[in-house]
């Protein structure tokens, strides 16, 4: 594979897979010019596809995501199948995981009209069992049933505990207060400048400064995640952050409660001006769950966020409803704010969530 | 050599990194290839693994490919901090010289100022080195991102140094109240890390990664072990060394299948391998179910109940 079209399909890479949403900037961009200059990833699209995995990529997904992107771009040539045919995949050709688009299989016909059928064929099969898929799965022997009968129990995505330990990393060390702590290093050196300790130096105390406020969506859509609600509430009393406000409200955070019964309610004008510089955190399905476009509620919700964003920073989005259920709906709208961080509920993203509440930037 | 976009600090090195010319250690070509890449672009690489796969040796070996000298250990704590590792000012030494009358030493900082593992490797004075930044992941949550600050510049500041003493500094030390890498080849920065806890995203996506597998080929096994013993008087002969490295093989698949929490790794191969030459263990008493000495290869008493039932189990032997 000669330089140039290294670099084509380097850029035709970059775009599609960071437009897929894989975190990667210029800066990656780069560092993969650099490593193609020095020789890295040249002569085999086999080895250009290990040197993408290997810079842009963290995660199996990512990886299966941008094998995909580069089988699309990048087909393999009809000498290139043949060799597979004879060796088997190489290293970096389509990782476990990877899926097999029907984009990649058009492909795949295009660009080997000429070629036979068993080529293709043979060309198809390998890349779809080195991806998992396209392959009939051997009969599975179950042996014996166990006797214990199988007892279904509910697994919480994110515990109470898991959610306590990730709160407690959303830190903000100020010292303030009293000057009560000993300030060795200070009083060491004013020993050693004046060449006598008239009196040890004290300092302020190191407080975690980090506010807070979660607001929780409450209305009858959000009843399956009440339970996980609960313990988001309950693992803010032990998170050892500087203050929080729990608000509760429904569908739309315009008016908010102090209760999960909706007693003690203050506009969302009352609770920004209470909790001027705060983060914020909020629970709900945000139309989700009722798949419906309500242009009404849209309208309104925009509004409370751009109230909201005058005064609370950063802000992050909860939506526990799976991702591909917000599209048509104002969660989609949302999403693609990007004044705000919407994600999805789970352990990896519950901990991505603090991430962006402590100020990590968005990907 | 072109010098790529980013400039400075991303000359490829002069040999590359094969995995192989080490005494002790063997790399994939996949594993030497992201090594290289890292030292190209001078990217932190990230090793991951289950304990005793390699994970530390491989900073070693690339030192020993090289031509490095020993690799810069600094043992990741619970209490570590970043500034730590990149200077450290002696206050308890300086307060011991104030209370000598004549000591007008005291008055200064810097006399007692000295930088710490990672401050030298990025001052360089001794030429390009190998940082191994072992089980990160046992650290406060702040410290990689706190690190991976002074890894993106290659430069700190000693903030307790008065800017009036910098000279006087420089001239003791040869460093001022900034230290850089300039314009010398940069540090070569292994991470390793048992995911004990979840490292920051930023961080991630700064490293380059590998994941260190147990070898899956018996061959590769025993060429690991053949060279990690090699010239050791520990060395077994090639026929307990095959039948060794077949039983440990066998004892590792069951404590997987007994879902052994460590399963024995290569380090605890190794081990047993130089116990069984102690004893003069012979290559046909490694065909038991139970060789001599198995109870070695782990560490807990639970995995090695668990292995013993799942063996000794007439009809899955």
């Amino acid at each position: 594979m000669i330089a140039g079209e290294s670099l084509r399909i380097l850029e035709s890479l970059f775009i599609q897979v960071s437009a897929r949403g894989v975190p990667i900037g210029p800066r990656d961009y780069m560092d993969a010019l650099a490593a193609l200059r020095q020789g890295f990833g040249l002569l085999t699209r086999a080895r250009l596809l290990a040197l993408c995995i290997t810079l842009w990529t963290r995660t199996e997904e990512e990886a299966a995501l941008v094998s995909a992107v580069f089988q699309q771009i990048a087909p393999p040539s009809r000498d290139e199948i043949a060799q597979l045919n004879r060796d088997g995949p190489s290293f970096g050709e389509t990782p476990i995981g990877q899926s097999v688009s029907r984009d990649a299989n058009e492909t795949i016909d295009n660009n080997f009209a000429g070629a036979s059928e068993s080529d293709i064929g043979r060309a198809r099969v390998q890349i779809a069992s080195s991806s998992g898929h396209g392959v009939a799965l051997p009969a599975v022997q179950l042996g014996e049933v166990p006797a214990a009968p199988f007892v279904m129990s509910s697994v919480p995505l994110v515990s109470r505990r898991q959610m306590t330990v990730h709160w407690r990393r959303f830190r903000v060390q100020r010292r303030d207060g009293p000057r009560t702590e000993l300030d060795l290093q200070a009083s060491i050196d004013r020993q050693c400048r004046n060449g006598y300790l008239d009196a040890p130096v004290f300092a302020s105390t190191r407080r975690n400064r980090a506010r807070l406020v979660l607001a929780i969506d409450v209305s009858a859509s959000m009843a399956t995640w009440r339970d996980f609600c609960e313990d988001l509430v309950h693992s803010l009393e032990e998170s050892r952050l500087g203050g929080y406000q729990v608000y509760f409200f429904e569908n739309v955070p315009d008016v908010l409660y102090r209760t999960s019964s909706l007693h003690g309610a203050s506009t969302l004008d009352e609770a920004v001006a209470a909790t001027e510089g705060s983060a914020a955190f909020f629970v709900g399905d945000d139309g989700a769950a009722r798949a419906r476009h309500d242009s009404g509620r849209v309208a309104a919700m925009k509004k409370c966020l751009d109230r909201a964003r005058s005064s609370w920073e950063p802000i992050v989005w909860l939506n526990p409803m799976p991702r591909h259920r917000w599209r048509g709906t104002g969660a989609e709208l949302t999403a693609r704010d990007r004044r705000l961080s919407t994600i999805p509920l789970g352990a990896e993203e519950f901990a991505r969530a603090i991430d962006l509440i402590r100020g990590t930037r968005a990907s | 050599m072109d010098s790529g976009p980013e400039g400075k600090g991303e000359a490829t090195p002069s040999t590359p990194f094969t995995g192989t010319k080490s005494s002790r250690y063997v790399a994939s070509p996949e594993i030497a290839e992201v090594v290289n890449i890292a030292i190209a672009l001078s990217r932190p690489l990230l090793v991951e693994g289950e304990p005793g796969c390699g994970k530390t040796r491989l900073a070693y070996a690339i030192a020993d490919e090289l031509g490095l000298r020993e690799p810069i250990k600094i043992s990741v704590k619970s209490t570590s901090t970043a500034k730590d590792l990149l200077y450290r000012v002696d206050s308890l030494g300086r307060l011991r010289d104030a209370q000598n009358k004549s000591g007008q030493l005291a008055r200064f900082v810097y006399p007692y100022v000295s930088l710490g593992p990672l401050g030298e490797a990025i001052r360089g004075a001794q030429g390009r080195s190998v940082v191994l930044l072992d089980e990160i992941d046992k650290a406060d949550i702040d410290f990689p991102n706190d690190v991976l600050d002074v890894l993106e510049e290659y430069a700190f500041q000693i903030d307790e140094l008065p800017a009036r003493e910098e000279a006087a500094c420089r001239k003791k030390h040869g460093f001022g109240r900034r230290v850089s890498i300039e314009e010398r080849p940069r540090p070569i920065i292994i991470v390793t890390s048992n995911r004990e806890k979840r490292l920051p995203e930023p961080f991630l996506r700064r490293c380059l990664y590998v994941q260190l597998k147990f070898p899956q080929d018996e061959g590769e096994l025993r060429q690991i072990v053949a060279k990690n013993l090699a010239g050791s008087p520990d060395a077994s002969d090639h026929a307990v060394l095959l039948a060794a490295v077949a039983a440990f093989r066998r004892i590792r698949q069951t404590a997987i299948e007994a879902d052994a929490q460590k399963p024995p790794g290569t380090s605890e191969l190794i081990d047993w391998l130089r116990i069984l030459h102690w004893s003069k263990t012979g290559a046909t008493d490694l065909a038991a179910t139970l060789p001599p000495y198995w109870k070695l290869l782990f560490k807990t008493h639970a995995d090695r109940d668990g292995y013993e039932a799942l063996a000794s189990r007439p009809n899955e032997q």
